[in-house]
């Protein structure tokens, strides 16, 4: 498992490790059953405090991504995988809108909006 | 013995020799000058045992050279009164080291000149007398007064015991012609029964220390 | 399950007194300790260790009494932020008069961070004072204890020393049995590792909690200089003009937002900023 968090970013930083975490799961990174690391060895690693790496846990358990076995720790658990992408794509819908009526009202033409989004797409490519 | 005396006892002596070589210089120096002057300079036969007392004293307490050296006294897994008694034996074993070179000193003077011969235990009860006073008055007034303070003290102690002790050394040997026997006795048991009592001794340091923790010396307080 | 508790401390010193209600460390967690000079941090550590008498109020350290049982301060390590090492004495002397009094005394860390760090052995009064720190560090640590009480472990440390040790306290930090009050200047530090943060103020208490919950409760507030005005100022704990501008720091954001509206920027402060901008008028 790969997690780059950046302290400069706006992004929380419980939250950077929660999104990092959520792709990885989707995108089947990381598999079903797969044991993550404890919060505090995670912690660790990161150099972030423990109250911060327990905090993205608990979000993604919230959210159905793991589930915390006592005494064993934290594995990849969806429950619903469909449910959860479908979730990531009214997301996006959601602020592809907010991008579309803005490009609007900056006078901005669809091919234009096109080929920026595809240049962040690719951009974005690096994280998985 | 109590399991960590030993290695209270060791770091009484590591810091004691970090402080330097003076005190073998001030054996040698007394030997010698003992050696030759002879019972000329008996009088100083209760130096020795003093001062080397005292400076054991004075290493005890790490007198002002680091701030808050005594955190370590507090925080080591060890009773403070356990740590304050290595020190007092420390002192202790300075003062009979020191008494048993003096010994060794007087009777190679005896065997040089046998008219000149001092009762052992004069020598002994006076030297460990004057330890035990030294030792049993100037702990306590070093952790109630702290260093600098108590330094002028012991000082003024160690010159008055020294000079009682050195002329009532030499009246009497020119009065009596010898101390007589009787007063190396009481002398000796004295040193006994002094060291004996060294606990009371023993509790007012530790009373007076904790009162002030590692302040104790009231310097102004440093706030980070 | 605490590690520390204190309860109605106080501790005067002819005009300064240290007077703290309520405090309890968790186990198991790093709590940052920060305030101005003088706020009382020494202070509250040097009661908590049992090293001054207080006037009053109860400490317990890990359970129990720390200036009264021997067991318990074999479990706690202390980095003094004056190294408290006599000058005369050497590394390696400090190392052995400290060693045998402490069972869990781990020798295999110590000379592995020794040639890590590159600690000489050297008298006291020769090394620098960052070695002292060092040596101090690996004295409170390599006796491995279950409580970490650290006085500005980092100040004169170079970077990468400082890295190195972060390092080593963050696995440290990975047995869950373990705790560090950490009291520094360097908020830097803390940033990253702290999870409960302690302000002091003057010898109380400004602030205590979670440390991003903590910072949550203030905003910082930056705009043009013309909206700094005698009402506004009522918002702000502290602020700082210039002619480019305004910095503030808030403790009632809702309010300010509600005055100012867009027309300022609003972020959350970093611990550094909440520190400075605690005292009205910074500049």
């Amino acid at each position: 498992m790969t997690i780059l968090i950046d302290p400069t970013s706006a992004t929380p930083l419980y939250e950077q490790i929660v999104q990092q975490i959520q792709r990885q799961i989707l995108s089947g990174t990381l598999p079903q059953g797969e044991l993550l690391p404890g919060v505090r060895t995670l912690a660790a690693d990161l150099s972030v405090s423990i109250i911060t790496t327990r905090r993205a846990y608990e979000e993604l358990e919230r959210d159905g991504y793991i589930k915390t076995l006592p005494g064993r720790g934290s594995i990849v658990s969806i429950e619903n995988r469909e449910h959860l992408l479908e979730l990531h794509r009214q997301e996006m819908r959601g602020w592809l809108e907010r991008a579309v009526s803005a490009a609007k009202a900056a006078g901005v033409s669809r091919e234009e909006i096109i080929e920026q989004i595809s240049r962040l797409y690719d951009q974005a490519g690096e994280e998985k | 013995m109590k399991p960590m005396t030993h290695n209270l006892l060791r770091r009484e002596w590591l810091q004691y020799k970090s402080f330097g070589r003076t005190w073998l210089w001030i054996w040698v120096l007394y030997l010698g000058m003992y050696l030759l002057l002879g019972m000329a300079a008996g009088f100083v036969v209760v130096f020795l045992p003093i001062i080397m007392a005292y400076s054991a004293i004075y290493s005890a307490k790490q007198t002002g050279e680091a701030v808050n050296a005594g955190t370590e006294d507090f925080l080591l897994p060890v009773p403070l009164r356990d740590v304050l008694w290595a020190k007092y034996l420390f002192a202790f074993l300075m003062g009979s080291a020191s008494a048993v070179v003096v010994l060794a000193a007087v009777l190679f003077q005896t065997l040089l000149n046998p008219e000149e011969a001092i009762n052992p235990f004069y020598v002994l009860g006076v030297t460990m007398t004057y330890t035990a006073v030294i030792t049993g008055v100037g702990m306590p007034l070093l952790y109630r007064f702290g260093a600098t303070k108590a330094r002028l003290t012991l000082l003024v102690l160690m010159g008055i015991s020294a000079a009682l002790g050195g002329s009532m050394a030499v009246v009497g040997l020119a009065a009596m012609g010898g101390v007589p026997d009787g007063a190396g006795y009481a002398l000796t048991i004295t040193a006994v029964v002094l060291w004996a009592l060294m606990p009371f001794s023993l509790r007012l340091t530790e009373r007076f220390y904790r009162r002030g923790g590692v302040d104790h010396e009231r310097h102004p307080i440093v706030e980070a | 399950m605490n590690a520390i508790m204190i309860q109605n401390l106080k501790k005067n010193y002819g005009s300064f007194e240290v007077s703290l209600p309520r405090l309890d460390l968790r186990q198991g967690y790093v709590t940052g300790l920060v305030g101005k000079n003088g706020s009382g941090k020494t202070t509250l550590i040097r009661s908590v260790l049992g090293v001054i008498p207080k006037t009053a109020g109860t400490v317990q350290v890990l359970g129990g009494d720390i200036t009264a049982d021997p067991a318990i301060r074999e479990q706690v390590g202390f980095v003094s932020e004056t190294p408290y090492y006599i000058p005369t004495l050497t590394t390696e002397m400090v190392h052995e008069m400290v060693r045998p009094f402490y069972p869990r005394w781990d020798e295999e860390l110590y000379q592995k961070m020794r040639a890590e760090f590159e600690l000489p052995d050297r008298k006291i009064k020769e090394l620098s004072k960052g070695q002292q720190k060092i040596l101090s560090f690996l004295m409170a640590f390599c006796c491995r204890p279950r409580l970490l009480i650290l006085d500005e472990p980092t100040a004169n440390l170079d970077p990468s020393v400082r890295h190195r040790l972060l390092g080593y306290l963050r696995r440290y930090m990975e047995d869950e049995g373990n705790t560090i009050l950490y009291s520094t200047h360097i908020t830097g530090d803390l940033e990253d590792i702290c999870d409960y943060l302690v302000g002091l103020d003057h010898g109380t208490l400004a602030f205590q909690g979670e440390k991003d919950k903590v910072l949550d409760r203030f905003r910082m507030v930056q705009g043009p200089g013309e909206l700094l005005t005698p009402e506004t100022r009522g918002l702000f704990l502290g602020w700082e003009q210039s002619a480019l501008g305004f910095t503030a720091l808030t403790d009632r954001p809702q309010e300010a937002e509600a005055l100012l509206g867009q027309e300022v920027r609003y972020r959350r402060p970093t611990i550094e900023e909440l520190i400075i901008y605690r005292g009205g008028n910074v500049q």
